[in-house]
């Protein structure tokens, strides 16, 4: 660590100034209350700060760096509240329009919510929060307060899977509002239905609304299904495929609705995916 | 002239010591920056050197702070006087002048401010040495260490 060497003894100017600085120090310590230097100090605080000024953006980018990631935060915070109170919004306007659509609709409305998306392969299937012990009934029609959705297939006590229109071996007969025209409501592919069977000279344009027929035991008559989208432009000889949108979100369907069928004999035992 | 580099360092370090001694402070232990440069001039320069610059640097200092005036102009004073005295004339050499004279020089300065302080605000020496003096030189000594291994520094 340490290598000794000769020793010297000198004693010159170094000391001179070392007892000179020492005294000075010591004596500013002895007197350093006096007002004199108080003042002297507060006078070299004032110069240092005009000095300083050039390095306060020093302290002061520390400090903005600081505050910008309290900002930050606050943001990601106000962010994931405004998400939630706006999806409060929204779940409070769907349900306020399920309110009222309880309130128009005919038929007796069982409210649901759907728990569950089964996967695709056994098609456009959803499961509801309510059963058999709900009242819930095979083939209950299921719609929403936008449109139609689909058939109740299978029954639990107190969830049931509902068969949505998007199916290939899932067919409803509809009627154009505006002209009575008939046709099937069939899935082909994905966001593509058709109107099917419509006669090539029937009046039918992008735009009118398609209604249940109240055709067969399932669907009552007069439930807004879907819209039509777009008309072939090469028709088959007889009849003319017309493209039709639901009405009925069926990929963000969250609140529904069951229709209770108040007489047994309504409720034919019908195969699943059976046509209505 | 010679000196005029010497004070331009000086007060660059004093400014720096002031404006960024704040943000530079991690658990109360807070650098003194004119320490290394205080050892540096008695390295360098001699005992003299080193004792006018640690007077000075000590005193403005104190000049800002909220101590008792003349406890770290006397601290620098005696650090400056003594590297450059052991490192001249003393009857040894050490491997680490830098290091080692920095550490030491900082805890010598440390008991020295905080004996007075201790004494200035009424509260018992040991227990502010042992929890800000301590880190305080041994962060200064860091500090200093980086210094070296910076191109500004030029061996003795």
């Amino acid at each position: 660590m340490v290598r000794v060497l000769s020793r010297r003894r000198i004693f010159g100017i170094d000391w001179l100034v070392f007892g000179i600085a020492v005294g000075i120090s010591l004596l500013f310590l002895l007197f350093g209350r006096a007002p004199a230097l108080q003042i002297a100090r507060q006078e070299g605080r004032d110069i240092a700060s005009f000095f300083l000024q050039p390095f306060r953006f020093i302290p002061e980018m520390f400090t903005l760096w600081h505050d910008n990631q309290v900002l930050r935060e606050h943001t990601m915070r106000f962010a994931a509240e405004n998400s939630r109170l706006r999806e409060a919004a929204l779940e409070n306007e769907r349900l306020r329009g399920m309110i009222d659509f309880r309130k128009v609709a005919p038929w007796s409305l069982l409210s649901a919510e759907v728990i569950g998306h089964p996967g695709p392969g056994i098609g456009g299937g959803v499961i509801l929060n309510v059963g058999a012990r709900q009242g819930v009934t095979r083939n209950a029609a299921v719609i929403s307060p936008r449109g139609l959705i689909g058939k109740v297939v299978r029954i639990a006590p107190h969830t049931c899977l509902v068969q949505t229109i998007r199916g290939k071996s899932f067919g409803v007969s509809l009627t154009i509002e505006r002209t009575r025209v008939q046709g099937i409501l069939k899935w082909l592919e994905a966001d593509v239905w058709i109107l099917d069977g419509v006669p090539t000279g029937a009046d039918v344009n992008v735009g009118d609304l398609a209604i249940t027929t109240g055709q067969g035991d399932v669907f009552p008559a007069g439930i807004r299904a879907a819209v039509v989208s777009e008309l072939p432009e090469e028709p088959r000889e007889q009849f003319k495929d017309v493209r039709v949108q639901p009405l009925a979100n069926l990929q963000t369907i969250e609140e529904v609705f069951v229709l209770i069928l108040e007489e047994e004999t309504a409720v034919v035992e019908t195969d699943e995916e059976g046509e209505e | 002239m010679f000196w005029l580099p010497r004070v331009g360092w000086a007060v660059l370090l004093f400014l720096i010591q002031l404006s960024l001694g704040g943000i530079l402070t991690i658990g109360g232990a807070k650098p003194d920056l004119l320490l290394p440069f205080v050892v540096y001039q008695g390295l360098r320069y001699g005992a003299v050197a080193g004792t006018i610059s640690g007077a000075l640097c000590g005193l403005a200092l104190d000049m800002m702070g909220s101590g008792p005036i003349g406890v770290t102009m006397l601290a620098l004073t005696i650090v400056g006087f003594t590297v450059g005295k052991v490192w001249q004339e003393g009857p040894f050499r050490l491997h680490w002048p830098w290091a080692t004279m920095l550490l030491a020089g900082g805890l010598f300065e440390q008991i020295i401010v905080f004996y007075f302080h201790s004494r200035d605000i009424g509260l018992p020496f040991g227990e502010l040495f042992f929890r800000y003096g301590i880190a305080s030189a041994f962060y200064t000594t860091v500090l200093g260490i980086i210094w070296f291994l910076s191109p500004l520094y030029k061996s003795k």
